[in-house]
């Protein structure tokens, strides 16, 4: 995804409800699980020693918590654009996602509507692997009204 | 304890206890603890770089200034300004996140899901202070990976200025894995 679809601010009043997101492939290596430990400071063993990961029931070492709350907003910020305000999102992890697994997401706009002044979007994202859904999650985005544009 | 809370050298150290001991840590709260370090923008930059984020907010020192006067953290970014470095010259770092610390008879422990809430922009140099509650234990539960119990707790960050910034409330499942796949049959 490149940084210029990145700056372009997406205002409320253009986004509909069941709208699609772009999809996002990312192959999980042992390099990015090593990258994902130094740069969320988490060294619990499941996410660098297989062996442990294995001890765990979980079939080799998985990538955490951390990067998947970067990984979603990542992927529903890029379409979001940099104007729009994460409210909440609520993240359920539903299977390990281990090294040798491929990453797909699969996101939509399930919920498109006002709360005071504000404009809201609630996302949905799937981040699958070849074992089924790892992870589910909705974000709750304020969007800009085209009124305010100006101003971001 | 079983052959897995061994195995490594990097210890969880979990506490050990039943269930009715644990009971009793429902309600409780951590004092507030200053995050080890202050928002900063090489680190933001790293966590950028993982997920491959290009959101000028983390990146372009003008554009971030002109919407929120510094450049700001990912709000993915919340859980690792709470993370502790294993070592400091005072010694090793002793003190685990609050759920290791309810004694509880499962050797290992995995993540299961986040609820996160983000009231105002984290800037460089903002120092967090965080508070965590255990909100909830549940009794002993079976799942496809082991037996355990899953428990809550929601942390409090809060700004220099003592405003409230984001509410993290994740959920932990602290087990031991079931037998015949821990041996190594899978």
């Amino acid at each position: 995804m490149s940084g210029a679809e990145n700056r372009a601010p997406r205002c409320w009043e253009d986004v509909t409800q069941g709208e699609v997101l772009p999809e996002v492939v990312m192959p999980v290596t042992l390099s990015l699980c090593v990258l994902d430990a130094s740069a969320t400071r988490d060294f619990f063993p499941g996410h660098h020693d297989r062996d442990y990961a294995r001890g765990q029931n979980v079939r080799d070492v998985y990538l955490n918590t951390m990067f998947f709350h970067g990984f979603v907003d990542r992927m529903a910020g890029a379409w979001a654009g940099p104007a729009a305000w994460l409210l909440r999102r609520r993240l359920d992890m539903n299977l390990p996602v281990c090294v040798g697994d491929t990453m797909r997401t699969k996101a939509h706009v399930i919920r498109h509507y006002q709360e005071e002044e504000h404009g809201l979007v609630d996302v949905e994202v799937e981040v699958s692997t070849e074992h089924g859904i790892g992870v589910k999650a909705v974000l709750t985005y304020i969007l800009p009204m085209r009124a305010d544009l100006e101003k971001v | 304890m079983s052959e897995i809370g061994r195995k490594t050298d990097l210890a969880l150290n979990l506490s050990f206890g039943t269930y009715e001991e644990a009971r009793a840590w429902v309600g409780r709260k951590s004092e507030a603890r200053p995050c080890e370090d202050e928002i900063n923008w090489p680190a933001i930059k790293q966590f950028c770089s993982l997920v491959q984020d290009a959101n000028p907010n983390y990146w372009d020192e003008a554009t971030a200034r002109r919407r929120f006067g510094a450049i700001i953290s990912p709000p993915g970014m919340l859980m690792v300004w709470q993370m502790r470095r294993r070592w400091s010259p005072s010694g090793p770092v002793e003190e685990p996140i609050l759920a290791t610390r309810i004694p509880l008879p499962g050797d290992t422990i995995i993540n299961i899901s986040t609820d996160s809430e983000f009231f105002r922009p984290m800037k460089v140099a903002d120092r967090l202070t965080v508070e965590e509650e255990v909100v909830e234990i549940t009794p002993e539960k079976r799942t496809r990976i082991g037996t355990g119990h899953f428990i809550t707790t929601l942390s409090t960050f809060r700004n220099q200025d003592g405003e409230l910034t984001a509410r993290n409330r994740n959920v932990l499942f602290r087990f031991t894995a079931a037998g015949a796949l821990a041996e190594g049959s899978r």
